[in-house]
Order: C-alpha cells, then sequence, then structure tokens
C-alpha cells in the first residue's frame, strides 16, 4: 500500500506502528515488568503506537482486565523513561485486557481467541496481532501447539501474526535447531522476531555509521594497521536472583553467543550494500562462517568463576555461595577467547572476546588495538610513553568513541605520551535515546526486521561456541577470581602468550 | 556560574569563555551546533529556558542577542554561564546598544563554533526575508516562529514569499503529532483513499493554512477549511472516505479523539499541545532543509501580493499649492516638524524618511533647522532614506550627505538615530547592503508594517517624504523596472537605473507605505503631466508616484508650474 503522506523526504513525520494489539505471555516476569511494559508505555507517550492498540495480558493469576490494568500502571510508573502521565495511561488502559490461563490449557486459548476477536471488533486492531513469548524456552511448544490449535497464528487477508522470542535461543546448535522447529512449524520464518536487544542500542547502530558512513576509519579497518580487537562486556554485579537459569549455562551462552558475537559481527563484515535487512544479515552471516577457532583451546580461551571477597566496600558472595546453587557447580561466570576470522581483511587479526560478571565495572566496549608504527624517528626514551593506537567503541554506559594517540608533551625536549580524544554520545546527542526495547517492539510491529537475528544467524553462532563450551565441560574446570577484579589469571596469561594484554576499561 | 561583563568586547568574551572551560574543567565537549537566538529583553527568560531546554537534547553554544532599543551609549554588554545555568554547552547574552546593533554578524562571528552549523531562532517577531538576515545568511538553519507575531497570517504569506531552504516555521512543527496520527488514519483498514478533506479552525491562522495546503498537496483531493473559532487553532480533521469517514478530533489540551467508520469505539489519543521546548528541540533534529515544509509553504500563497493593495483603501490624496520653490520648501518642512511633534508627544518616539534631489535637500535641511528652533525632542526623531545611491561615502551624488549636518549638528537628532543607506565603500555588497538596512528598520519595529491592512496602527514612519521623477517614479522605484515590483522586504537593491548611478537601494511599497503623512515634493513645469497622472488611478508599474499614500494623509506640495495640468 502507498500512503500520498508518507513521502521519503519528509522526516519529520513520525512513523507510527499501524493498528495492531501484542499479546503477551510471561507478563507477570522480571523483563515485562521492567523493560516491556515500560517500553510500551513510552511508545505511547511518544505517539508512535496506534490509538488502537490493544495489550492482551496472559498467565496463570485470577485477573480481570482491571487488576491487570492496575499492575501494567504501577510496573509503568516505576520504569517508563518519558514521566507518567495519566492521560496516555488512560489511553493506554482502553485496549489493556487480560486472559487467565495455564500454557497448556486449551480452554484458555479460546478465550484468548475471543478476546483477540473483540480488540479487532471494537478497537479497530485489524487482525494484526503479535504474540510476545517472555517465557522460559521449555515452555515454547506448548503455547506454540496452543496458538496453532486455535487458529491465533493464522492471519487472514492482509494482516499480520508475529511472534518474538527472546535469547536464549538454545543451549547449543542442536537445541537451537529443536526450538526453531517448534516455532517455524507455527509461524513463517519472517514472521519469528528474536529479540536481542543489544542490537536495539543506540551505540550498536552506531557502529554501522561510524564504520560505512565515515571515510576515516574503513581505509585503516583491516590487517594492514590493525593489530588485534578486544570486545568486553563486563557487570559488576553477580547473578542475582538468576541463579535457576544461570546455572548450568554459564556466560559463554548467556552473552558471548548472543551479544558478543553480533557485536563481533558488526565490527568485522563487510560493507553490506544496503541496510535491508537481508543485505545486512547476509554481511554477518558471511564473516561469522568464517569464523575458526584456534587450534588449542587450552591456551586460547579461559574460563573463570568469582569467588567472595570486598568489591567496592561491600562484601559479596563467592559465585558457589550463591542461593540456589550447588556448592560443586562447574558454571563459569567468566568466559574469554579468541577468535580468528579467514579473510583477506582479517587474516591474522586476533579477536579477543571476554564477559564476564563481578568484574572491575560495568562496562561493554569494542576496542580496535593498531599495530605500533614500523618505524619511529625518535629516540627510545622520547616514546617510552607511547602506547598503540586504539579506537574503542564504548557501548555502555557512558556511550561513545575514544580515540588514543600519541601526543608531543609541552616543553622543550621532545616527549611522546598517550592521549585521549573523545566523542560521548550523551553529550553530543540526546540524553533521551530511547530504550533499547522500544525501538525494537516498534520495529517489530512495523515489520522492519534489520535489527532481528534470523535462525542462520544463531545456528552460526553456536557453532562456533559448541566446541569450546564442550572442550571447557570436559577438560577445563573454571579457574577462581576475586570478585571486582578483570578475571582470572589464565585470560591475562592468554594474552601474555600473543605479547599482548587486555585493555583496562 | 554566572559572568557578567559590561562594555566589552567579543573577543574578550571569547576569552572568559575559554578561561571559564579551564577553570571549571571540560564542560564543553561535543557540542552539535551554535544555537543563536534573538531575543526582545522582555522575552529573555522565556527564551533562555527554551534554548537550554533543547540544547540537553543538542548540546549546542547558545549565543543570545538582545538589541537594546534606542539608547546614546554604543556598548556591549555580556553575560557568560556555564555549568547549571547554561544547559549542556554553554551560554552567552549579548547585549548590543546603540551603533554596536549595526554590525550583528561580526559581533558574533568570533563566538561561532568552529565547523559546527549555525541554527539562529527568532523568540519574538520574524524577519521580513530570514535568509537575508545579516545573522539569517550566515545560518545553515533559520528558524522563525509566526505565531510570535502580531499578525501572524501576514508574516506566513511573507515568509512563503521569501522562502529560502533552511528556512522552517515552529508553525510546521506543530503540526508534526497531528501529521503522523493523519498518516497512520490514512493506513486504517479498510484501506481506501480519501476524496475529500474537511478541516475545522481559524481561517488564515498559519498551522490551519499549512494543514491544509500539506493534505491538498499530497491527497490531491479538495480541502475545505470550516471557519471555527475555538480553543484550538485547529480543531479537528476528518478525512471523508467511501468506506466512511475518519476524523481526528482535539477535545482538550490532552487529548485527540480519532473516529472511524464501523463498530469501532471512538479512541482517545493523548497529544498535548506542543511546547516550545518540544518545538525547538524538533527543530534542531534536522539541521538540512525541509523540502517538504518548502515545498508546502510556498504552495499555500501562489499569488503574488499586488503591490496596488497596499495603498488601496487609504484616504485620497490633497494638494496644497504654493507660490513658488521657496515656499514649497518652507511648507513642507513646517508640515513635517508638525508632524514629528505630534508623534512624539502621542507616541514618544518619531520615523522620518527623507528623501533626495535638490529640493528633497533643501527639506531635509530645512527640517533640521525648524526642530533646532523649536522645542521638539529632536533625540526622540529617527531619520531614514527612502533611497540612495550605492555610491563611496564621500560622493556628491549621496543623497543624505548634504543633509547631514543640518540634522545632527544644527537639529541635535543623535548620530545613532540618523540611518543612512550603506555605501559602496563600507564593504557591502549591494544586495547586502540593502538587506543590512532593511534589518536595521526590523531593529526598530518596522517589520508590523508589512501587511495590506491600512489602519494607523500599522504605520511605522510618522512623515514620508517623497520627490517625484520627471517620469514618475518615487524613491528608487522606477516605471516598469523589474526591482521594483518586490513587495516582501523592506529595503531591495535597484540595478539598471534609468538614471544615473545605476546602483541604488530602495525602501519597498510595503515600506513607504507604512506612514501615516506621505508628503510629496513636486517642483517644475516638467513634472507637471505625470504629477495631474499621479492623480488619478493607483498604477505602481506604469506610474510609481500614484501608489503611495499616508494612512492619515497623502498632501502633494506643488509650485505653480507643477500644479498647471491638474484639474480643478
Amino acid at each position: 500500500m502507498n500512503n500520498p503522506l508518507r513521502d521519503p523526504r519528509d522526516r519529520r513525520l513520525p512513523l507510527i506502528a499501524g493498528p495492531s494489539s501484542m499479546v503477551m505471555f510471561g507478563v507477570t516476569g522480571d523483563l515485562a515488568k521492567k523493560k516491556l511494559l515500560p517500553a510500551i508505555y513510552d511508545l505511547t507517550n511518544r505517539s508512535l503506537l496506534p490509538p488502537s492498540f490493544g495489550l492482551v495480558g496472559f498467565g496463570r493469576r485470577d485477573w480481570s482486565h482491571e487488576d491487570f490494568a492496575d499492575y501494567v500502571e504501577e510496573a509503568v510508573k516505576e520504569g517508563a523513561r518519558t514521566g507518567f502521565r495519566q492521560s496516555v495511561m488512560d489511553q493506554l488502559r482502553g485496549g489493556l485486557r487480560f486472559v487467565t490461563g495455564e500454557f497448556d490449557e486449551t480452554a484458555a486459548y479460546e478465550r484468548l481467541t475471543d478476546v483477540v476477536k473483540e480488540l479487532d471488533e471494537t478497537r479497530g486492531t485489524g487482525g494484526n496481532h503479535a504474540f510476545y513469548l517472555s517465557i522460559p524456552p521449555k515452555a515454547f511448544p506448548q503455547v506454540c501447539e496452543q496458538l496453532a490449535n486455535s487458529g491465533l497464528n493464522a492471519s487472514e487477508n492482509g494482516s499480520w501474526r508475529r511472534v518474538v522470542i527472546e535469547k536464549p535461543f538454545g543451549h547449543n546448535l542442536e537445541s537451537a535447531r529443536e526450538l526453531n522447529d517448534v516455532v517455524e512449524k507455527v509461524f513463517d520464518e519472517e514472521d519469528v522476531f528474536r529479540i536481542d536487544h543489544y542490537l536495539g542500542k543506540e551505540t550498536v547502530q552506531n557502529l554501522l555509521a561510524f564504520r560505512f558512513a565515515n571515510q576515516m576509519f574503513e581505509p585503516v579497518w583491516n590487517a594492514n594497521y590493525v593489530d588485534h580487537v578486544q570486545i568486553t562486556m563486563a557487570e559488576d554485579i553477580g547473578i542475582g536472583s538468576r541463579a535457576g537459569y544461570y546455572d548450568g549455562i554459564g556466560t559463554a551462552r548467556d552473552v558471548i553467543q548472543n551479544h558478543l558475537l553480533q557485536l563481533f559481527a558488526l565490527t568485522a563484515m563487510e560493507e553490506p550494500i544496503s541496510f535491508e535487512a537481508a543485505d545486512l544479515r547476509a554481511e554477518k552471516e558471511k564473516v561469522l562462517a568464517a569464523v575458526e577457532l584456534p587450534g588449542d583451546l587450552a591456551t586460547s580461551t579461559a574460563r573463570g568463576q568469582y569467588v567472595g571477597g570486598w568489591q567496592g566496600g561491600q562484601w559479596v558472595k563467592g559465585y558457589l555461595e550463591e542461593e540456589g546453587i550447588p556448592e560443586d557447580s562447574e558454571t563459569e561466570t567468566f568466559a574469554a577467547m579468541q577468535l580468528n576470522v579467514n579473510t583477506r581483511r582479517w587474516a591474522g587479526v586476533p579477536f579477543y572476546l571476554r564477559a564476564g560478571k563481578r568484574l572491575g565495572r560495568r562496562v561493554t566496549e569494542i576496542a580496535v588495538v593498531f599495530k605500533s608504527a614500523p618505524f619511529l624517528p625518535f629516540n627510545d626514551t622520547d616514546t617510552k610513553d607511547l602506547g598503540q593506537n586504539s579506537i574503542v567503541i564504548r557501548i555502555q554506559p557512558d556511550e561513545g568513541v575514544t580515540m588514543r594517540f600519541g601526543s608531543k608533551v609541552p616543553g622543550s625536549q621532545m616527549e611522546v605520551r598517550d592521549v585521549s580524544m573523545d566523542f560521548v554520545y550523551g553529550s553530543s546527542f540526546t540524553e533521551e535515546s530511547p530504550e533499547a526495547y522500544e525501538r525494537l517492539i516498534l520495529d517489530m510491529l512495523l515489520g522492519d526486521p534489520p535489527l532481528f537475528p534470523r535462525q542462520r544467524e544463531v545456528e552460526l553462532s553456536w557453532a562456533i561456541l559448541d566446541p569450546v563450551t564442550e572442550f571447557w565441560a570436559e577438560s577445563m574446570p573454571p579457574s577462581p577470581y576475586r570478585a571486582g577484579t578483570w578475571g582470572p589469571q589464565t585470560a591475562h596469561d592468554m594474552l601474555a602468550r600473543d605479547g599482548r594484554h587486555w585493555r583496562r576499561p | 556560574m554566572i559572568h557578567t561583563m559590561k562594555d566589552t568586547t567579543t573577543s574578550e568574551v571569547s576569552r572568559v569563555l575559554i578561561e571559564l572551560r579551564e577553570d571549571t574543567g571540560l564542560v564543553t565537549l561535543g557540542r552539535v551546533a551554535t544555537l543563536v537566538v534573538i531575543s526582545p529583553e522582555d522575552h529573555l527568560d522565556d527564551s533562555i529556558d527554551v534554548a537550554v531546554h533543547a540544547s540537553h537534547e543538542h548540546p549546542a553554544r547558545i549565543i543570545v542577542i538582545v538589541p537594546q532599543g534606542d539608547t546614546d551609549r554604543n556598548a556591549l554588554d555580556a553575560e557568560v554561564r556555564v555549568g547549571a545555568d547554561a544547559g549542556a554547552g554553554e551560554l552567552i547574552v549579548l547585549r548590543p546598544s546603540g551603533l554596536v546593533v549595526n554590525g550583528m554578524d561580526t559581533l558574533i562571528t568570533p563566538l561561532l563554533l568552529p565547523d559546527a552549523p549555525i541554527v539562529t531562532w527568532w523568540s519574538a517577531a520574524p524577519p521580513v526575508c530570514p535568509s537575508q538576515d545579516v545573522v539569517g545568511a550566515l545560518s545553515t538553519r533559520r528558524i522563525t516562529d509566526a505565531l510570535a507575531a502580531d499578525d501572524p497570517d501576514a508574516v506566513i504569506r511573507r515568509l512563503s514569499h521569501n522562502y529560502h531552504p533552511g528556512d522552517t516555521d515552529l508553525c510546521w512543527s506543530r503540526l508534526t503529532n497531528w501529521r503522523g496520527l493523519l498518516a497512520a488514519a490514512y493506513e486504517q483498514p479498510p484501506i481506501s483513499a480519501p476524496t475529500a478533506v474537511t478541516i475545522e479552525g481559524k481561517l488564515n491562522k498559519p498551522t490551519v493554512t499549512l494543514m491544509r495546503q500539506w493534505l491538498a498537496d499530497f491527497l490531491c483531493v479538495p480541502v475545505t477549511v470550516k471557519d471555527t473559532d475555538g480553543d484550538f487553532g485547529l480543531i479537528s480533521i476528518t478525512l471523508h472516505r467511501e468506506d466512511g469517514d475518519i476524523t481526528l478530533r482535539r477535545v482538550s489540551p490532552h487529548t485527540v479523539i480519532v473516529s472511524t467508520p464501523g463498530e469501532t469505539d471512538d479512541q482517545s489519543v493523548t497529544m498535548p499541545v506542543r511546547t516550545m521546548h518540544d518545538l525547538l528541540s524538533e527543530e534542531l533534529r534536522r539541521l538540512d532543509a525541509d523540502d517538504i515544509y518548502g515545498r508546502v509553504l510556498t504552495a499555500a500563497f501562489p499569488h503574488h501580493v499586488d503591490v496596488k493593495d497596499f495603498a488601496t483603501g487609504k484616504p485620497a490624496p490633497s494638494d496644497i499649492r504654493v507660490k513658488d520653490k521657496d515656499d514649497l520648501i518652507e511648507h513642507a518642512a513646517q508640515f513635517s516638524v508638525e508632524m514629528i511633534d505630534e508623534a512624539v508627544r502621542e507616541r514618544g518616539i518619531a520615523h522620518i524618511a527623507m528623501t533626495g534631489g535638490r529640493t528633497g535637500t533643501q527639506v531635509a535641511r530645512r527640517i533640521g533647522e525648524l526642530l533646532h528652533s523649536t522645542d521638539v525632542a529632536a533625540s526622540k526623531v529617527h531619520v531614514w532614506w527612502g533611497d540612495e545611491r550605492f555610491v563611496e561615502t564621500k560622493s556628491d551624488d549621496r543623497n543624505d550627505r548634504p543633509a547631514l549636518s543640518a540634522l545632527t549638528l544644527t537639529a541635535g537628532i543623535p548620530v545613532y538615530n540618523v540611518h543612512s543607506m550603506p555605501a559602496s565603500d563600507m564593504g557591502m555588497e549591494l544586495d547586502d547592503a540593502a538587506a543590512w538596512y532593511g534589518q536595521q528598520l526590523s531593529l526598530l519595529g518596522a517589520d508590523s508594517a508589512h501587511t495590506e491592512e491600512t489602519d494607523e496602527e500599522r504605520a511605522f514612519f510618522d512623515v514620508v517624504l517623497l520627490g517625484m521623477g520627471e517620469d514618475g517614479h518615487i524613491a528608487s522605484l522606477f516605471p516598469d523596472h523589474e526591482d521594483a515590483g518586490d513587495a516582501t522586504r523592506s529595503a531591495v537593491s535597484v540595478r539598471n537605473s534609468p538614471k544615473p548611478p545605476s546602483e541604488r537601494i530602495s525602501l519597498t511599497w510595503p515600506m513607504l507605505n507604512a506612514a501615516r503623512h506621505v508628503v510629496f515634493l513636486v517642483a517644475g513645469e516638467e513634472k507637471a503631466e505625470f504629477a495631474a497622472r499621479a492623480h488619478g488611478d493607483i498604477d505602481p508599474v506604469n506610474l510609481p508616484a500614484s501608489a503611495v499614500r499616508g494612512t492619515v494623509s497623502t498632501t502633494w506640495f506643488l509650485d505653480p508650474e507643477a500644479a498647471s495640468a491638474i484639474e480643478h
């Protein structure tokens, strides 16, 4: 359909999602309460959701529509980014519904069908419905089967049905395929939206702008100039209340498989021919397929588990002392690995990935470290403070880009020292960049897929990770590290063997 | 932190900025633009508040220029604010007074951020032609607000005629949410193209005008405006479709109701009336030209203003016949001084536009003498020129030169109240010089004159003196000349003048007609024919002298020769 009011040059005109509703499974969960419901309110407040928008909660609780609305309001008041306004909430309230039921209860899906139909009739949601599965993967088969049985997955003339699933997309290649089979039996591939909220972050998208909108970085973005790349995702907190989920999964499967490998792909991929979903995906898939693990995983990977101690002025528990963790757990809370990329651009340039909990501070960044200048026309003593040039893309917090290079120290002597040049996202642009979930939910409702990974990417990522996790399970128990440090000694040794060292983020 | 400086210069301000930055650390990183705000003193706090708010989203160096009214102090006062008082950048308030106002572009040049785009926002009434304004000409983006003017419709019309890519008006950003909602409503199933649109709102309100034009242009259907006086300028929009109408109706400052066909309930959408904060922030999001706005704005007012309208509907001219040329000079000067006196008594200020030529110069001198010998407060008098030859300052061809000493030394009019048009040796090109003069007028409030309405309050000049050429031209508006048709600016450049020197600057039709009293000074037989014809129909193209009239009076001072062809 061609809307004459939407001129591509009219860049002020906001893209408002079409008439639609969202059915949310697991609406009482942590993610829904802290992120998803506030994001929906924020979208409404920014006038980006259609006036007819409906939100249906599905859960075990014996709630009326009103009870659900109160729950949503409470969650919004706590979590909304854009400030609470009763009139906006009232607008949202008009489209709130709740359906009580178990995931496998056929009658509940009949009630859901009725509610969805009622929304179509009274609100004009036009048969467009998204199913957001904010539930553990083991419940997927039941929910998908029931959606198929009740016919809710089937769209008619011109309307759409979409399903949104959250990580983890399985815990290895095989389980990812099984999970996908379950979902794709019921929904078409293009109607499945896998949410990796990292891809909704402004800074991650800025990585594309940084690389492909500028002339000055691309010429040096290759093995001729780059020495190595470090991608870090560190958290200063422990596992908190996620023991049940975390134990047995570990850091590698929790964040490296998705977030870090996506960041890696965006950093290392070739230029896509356009930013259409298919073209972007093609490049990401190519570079993921070109990844090769080093031969000796014992020296090119590191695995750690935090032990208790004083961190930042407070006593924190070790991983094994956390509630709900078995005393002999071998789950890692720190993972690091080296990847090699078999392309002309990157041959010989190692990519070091590391992620962990209870590390020095909360930071996610990509550091591209350049080779030293081949010849320095200075005395050795003049340049002893000169390190390697680097470009650091900070994803969170304090989003921005830093460049490090040598500069002469003022004075009569020639002396060169490293200095930083800083671009701080928050100060050059808005402090009001939308939450990743706002962006992703809106894109999903608009049917705009570039920021959602497809099954092939998920499978390629598992193919990279599976040999590592298998090797670890067989012969490499996690090494302990003190909470608040930058991981176990093995991680430092891993880079030291190559004559390199981890940046201190 | 606020640092106040009296009697300073911009390089001094610049130095203080660097000093403050060194003292307080890195408070000024990462600014994306320089935001120049032109604000009158009584808007200042609001303007700063809005600009500072916008700078949170778009960190900018904010320069607020507050031109000071008439004062005999030629000086610059400044304030520099950093930290909590300045939002996410730094804020500089410049208060130029007296002659310092004349060089607003060079005033801010040292303070502009290197390479960063410049955005200028007029927080009160917009200038006549933003892209020709001396500050506007430096800017990549020019933001005006027609609603801040007394007559928004006249202003948006003028902005339309003077549109230049990079201009936008806040009336357009006021519509963004409406437009988003409409585009979404179009996509409401069952989808069918509208066959007509009805808008309820205040006719001729810029927001309504722009909305009408946007819908008509992009939907290609008839759009009707139902003139309705309500609490909001724009009340409702209905898309008429074969499958039923879709109506968006504002019911409160926060809410719009969307009614769709079929059984679906009406839906209320929270769409608060946008605040200035929202509007300016939206503007700063795009630092390139808004083509859609340009297209809609220019299409909204396709017809050129008929310059005839500026003179139409005003009191008919009357004649005063005098016995000879000396008598003419005496009478015209006395009349002018009386009117000046009246203006100063009633309004505390008087504006008079002088004319060149032998008679014009003598009248100007005589006015100077009379001001000296009477008790009129000469310090309240502003002197302008209706036109000027664009030659060197000391050239004998200048209109202002022979009269200057009589007006300043003899009469005691302060130098800064004598507004000579620029000379060719002042470093400005002809077009810039004309624009600059327009801005001087605008600084003293002449913009309100740009209207075809004829009531007395709209007048800017108290007296406009005009000679008439043998071909019937007045000022430098020549018959059938391509540069004489401008009806949107205050002063224009004129090339290929039929009389040497060929390059001139002239006031325009709207400006000359923005007078309470128009005084024609006509002497000599050679002018008899045209003087007679000018008493007939208003015809600006063939007979310019027929098309200037005062809101209160138009008087022809004629010697017997000049009056000879006029029938009694």
